[in-house]
């Protein structure tokens, strides 16, 4: 009990309270200098947790192999992908580098395949995806925008003034659509996202301060 | 035929079109796959324009047959192909247009002297043209470049001595004084021997400095002082700077933000002792929370998991944490009802707490058998890879309902119309505020903003909770009559221009830096 709940409690409770004396401490501090130090154990923290996470993937996939899963060929290919790029990264490094042909080393062959691998295939991948958005807009959009109730029909009278004042053409049609779509992005518009952000900058405070607290113990597992 | 087929033959016949038209292109149009290679030995930021010619049998070639490679020289004038090289700038972008047997190249170019610049460049006849290597050497009637100068072995560069002062900042706070003592002064010869030193003298450019101690000018002075440590080496007076940061041990700024967490965090430990004291308060109802028993209700009458997704974020984010504790809710009644609870991760630590959360109520709700770890995986960190990794799952397994808590950025609606489109019952909640419109648009059900916080407490109704939830009310409502102050105040000050400074009073006590 001590070691899965108080002990993981006490150390919450401590590095909270160390966190924000040391936003408000002014650099060269001791205490600045150990909070920033608590920012970088952060990402080492991370680091060593990405382990844990490759190992998952490895395992999860491994056994869908094994189990003759019927998508075993995609689990063969992700764990292949995963080890190449590994190999590559790991023994030929990230960033491109220059390779001297006179003076040919040991190492060259694995020299920028990641950085390719990257460049050529992630990026064109994730570009991929993310286009796919363009199309989701078009059809939530069509979605939202139906005139079903009156606060749909003023979410669609707004939507097309703002979408007319942010085209050429709209402005074509009558200049004024641009400003009153600036007008209701930057006071309408603005009004709405402070609110929010208000709200949620408090919720997010009192959640913070039920966690360093401990009154918040549901992330540890149970009550 | 039903639509749908004639769709997909529509499609199919479409990219045959389009891949039979690139490669009748490529064989046809032999520009794509053709390179003419520079080689120039110009003098940096020179222009060059030269006239040459390849042989009269070269350039008549039939059309049909390929052209032999023609090495086209600048010194010979007047002929049937003309290649024009212009190199200036920077290596930019190479045209060539071809009128019949001329060639016309424009190539604009940053070449070192006696550096080779090497561009592809399309064809120059109808017919499959070879590689053309095109030599400026320097024609008498062009204005060639000069020939590159050769390079001169350089002089053994002299080895400079350092002098450096470890720290090279110090901080002291307003009236006290600094020790100068505590630097460590070294000097690395140019033997690359490093040895301590003692300083021969100090200047700063304000306030007063001697051997050992530096003070400020005065008693309240912050700012940075810079001074400057003098040693002689040598002969040689080597001089480095030593920054002296006046201020306090705290940023002044930032207090304002501390009083206002105090003030919240007296608020919400007193609405909590309240709370716990029997106080009983009202919750209004959350559309989003009373209808997660109704989704995982339903999902369990299809047959289908359940979907949760905590975001992009690691366990460091709040929205995180936030979702871990709704996470929590979700499994015990996934466990109750018996269903399969799907949780791909994006952060492999939040997996672990997945697993945590996940196994906990599982056993308090008396299901333990019933919990499956595989079911709570890692998938990637990369953004869009788990936006396909999670679409992939939500297209394989169908779940019926989908939950999004947590941070997400722009891969939101992907997630949302894809589950839309599976006829997966949806409910999202995130304080991003970019991404609410998206979720509101596509999902069943959405929690705005602090909603996602309060989520806890509305689920439990834990006194703890509520304390908490009526605390976050209360400071809620002291922002408002902030901003109202403030917007009263702006207007009178706009009717009223004296009144400004009061508005500049009232704003300054809630800057922050």
């Amino acid at each position: 009990m001590f070691l899965r709940k108080t002990l993981p409690l006490l150390i919450c409770f401590f590095c909270g309270v160390f966190a924000i004396v040391g936003f408000f401490s002014a650099e060269g501090t001791a205490i600045n200098t150990y909070y920033e130090k608590l920012a970088k154990w952060n990402s080492i923290i991370a680091a060593f947790a990405m382990l844990l996470g490759v190992g998952n993937l490895i395992r999860v996939n491994f056994i869908k192999i094994t189990r003759n899963h019927h998508d075993k060929i995609y689990c063969a290919i992700l764990i292949a992908s995963l080890l190449i790029t590994a190999t590559f990264g790991i023994l030929g490094g990230v960033y491109p580098t220059k390779i001297d042909p006179a003076n040919p080393q040991l190492m060259d062959f694995f020299k920028n395949k990641c950085a390719y691998i990257f460049e050529y295939m992630m990026k064109p991948m994730q570009s991929t995806m993310f286009s796919l958005l363009a199309f989701f807009v078009a059809s939530a959009a069509f979605r939202a925008f139906r005139a079903k109730s009156f606060e749909a029909t003023i979410l669609l009278v707004t939507a097309f003034i703002v979408m007319l004042g942010r085209v050429p053409i709209g402005t074509s049609i009558w200049p004024g659509f641009a400003g009153i779509s600036e007008w209701i992005l930057s006071t309408v518009n603005m009004a709405g996202s402070r609110a929010i952000t208000l709200g949620a900058a408090v919720g997010a405070t009192a959640a913070c301060l039920k966690i360093i607290l401990g009154l918040e113990t549901r992330y540890l597992g149970g009550e | 035929m039903s639509f749908q087929v004639k769709l997909k033959a529509l499609t199919i016949a479409l990219l045959v079109s389009i891949s039979s038209f690139f490669l009748l292109s490529s064989a046809f149009c032999p520009i794509f796959a053709q390179t003419a290679e520079i080689s120039a030995q110009p003098q940096a930021a020179q222009t060059a324009e030269v006239t040459v010619t390849a042989p009269a049998a070269e350039a008549a070639a039939p059309a049909s047959q390929p052209v032999p490679p023609a090495e086209v020289k600048p010194e010979i004038p007047a002929a049937p192909a003309e290649a024009k090289i212009e190199i200036t700038g920077e290596l930019k972008s190479i045209e060539i247009q071809a009128p019949a047997q001329t060639a016309e190249i424009t190539a604009t170019a940053t070449v070192q002297p006696a550096q080779t610049a090497e561009v592809a460049a399309p064809a120059v006849t109808p017919a499959p043209a070879p590689a053309a290597e095109v030599k400026p050497e320097t024609p008498a009637a062009a204005p060639a470049p000069a020939p590159a100068p050769e390079a001169k072995p350089a002089a053994p560069a002299k080895k400079a001595v350092k002098f450096t002062a470890t720290p090279d900042t110090l901080f002291i706070t307003p009236g006290s004084t600094c020790d100068l003592s505590k630097v460590k002064l070294e000097v690395k010869t140019p033997e690359g021997e490093i040895k301590p030193v003692s300083v021969d003298s100090w200047s700063a450019d304000t306030g007063s400095v001697n051997m050992t101690t530096y003070t400020p000018p005065t008693a309240a002075f912050k700012g940075t002082a810079a001074l400057l440590a003098n040693y002689t080496y040598a002969g040689e007076t080597l001089k480095t700077e030593l920054e002296i940061k006046v201020r306090k041990p705290y940023i002044e700024e930032r207090l304002i933000v501390l009083y206002m967490a105090l003030i919240l965090a007296i608020i919400i430990l007193l609405s909590i002792n309240k709370a716990t004291g029997g106080k009983n308060y009202f919750i209004r109802r959350i559309g989003g929370l009373n209808a997660i028993d109704e989704a995982i209700g339903r999902s369990t009458e299809m047959g289908k998991p359940v979907l949760y997704l905590t975001g992009l974020s690691d366990m460091s984010s709040i929205s995180t944490i936030a979702s871990i504790s709704i996470l929590s809710y979700v499994a015990t009644k996934t466990a109750e009802y018996e269903t399969s609870l799907l949780v791909p991760c994006c952060r492999s630590l939040v997996m672990n707490t997945a697993r945590e959360v996940v196994k906990e109520s599982y056993l308090e709700a008396g299901k333990p058998d019933a919990y499956n770890a595989e079911n709570i995986k890692y998938i990637t960190d990369d953004q869009f890879g788990f936006v396909s990794g999670v679409d992939g799952i939500m297209l394989r397994e169908k779940p019926a309902a989908n939950f999004y808590l947590g941070h997400f950025m722009a891969e939101s609606l992907i997630y949302a119309e894809t589950g839309n489109s599976i006829g997966a019952i949806q409910i999202a909640g995130t304080s991003e505020f970019s991404q609410i419109p998206f979720f509101v648009a596509a999902c069943d059900y959405c929690l705005i903003g602090e909603e996602l916080f309060a989520a806890s407490a509305y689920l439990s109704r834990k006194p703890k909770d509520v304390g908490t939830l009526r605390g976050q009310d209360i400071a809620k409502l002291a922002i408002m009559v902030i901003v109202i102050i403030g917007v009263v105040l702006e207007t009178v000050s706009v009717i009223n221009p004296g009144m400004a400074s009061s508005l500049g009073l009232y704003k300054s006590f809630f800057q922050t830096k």
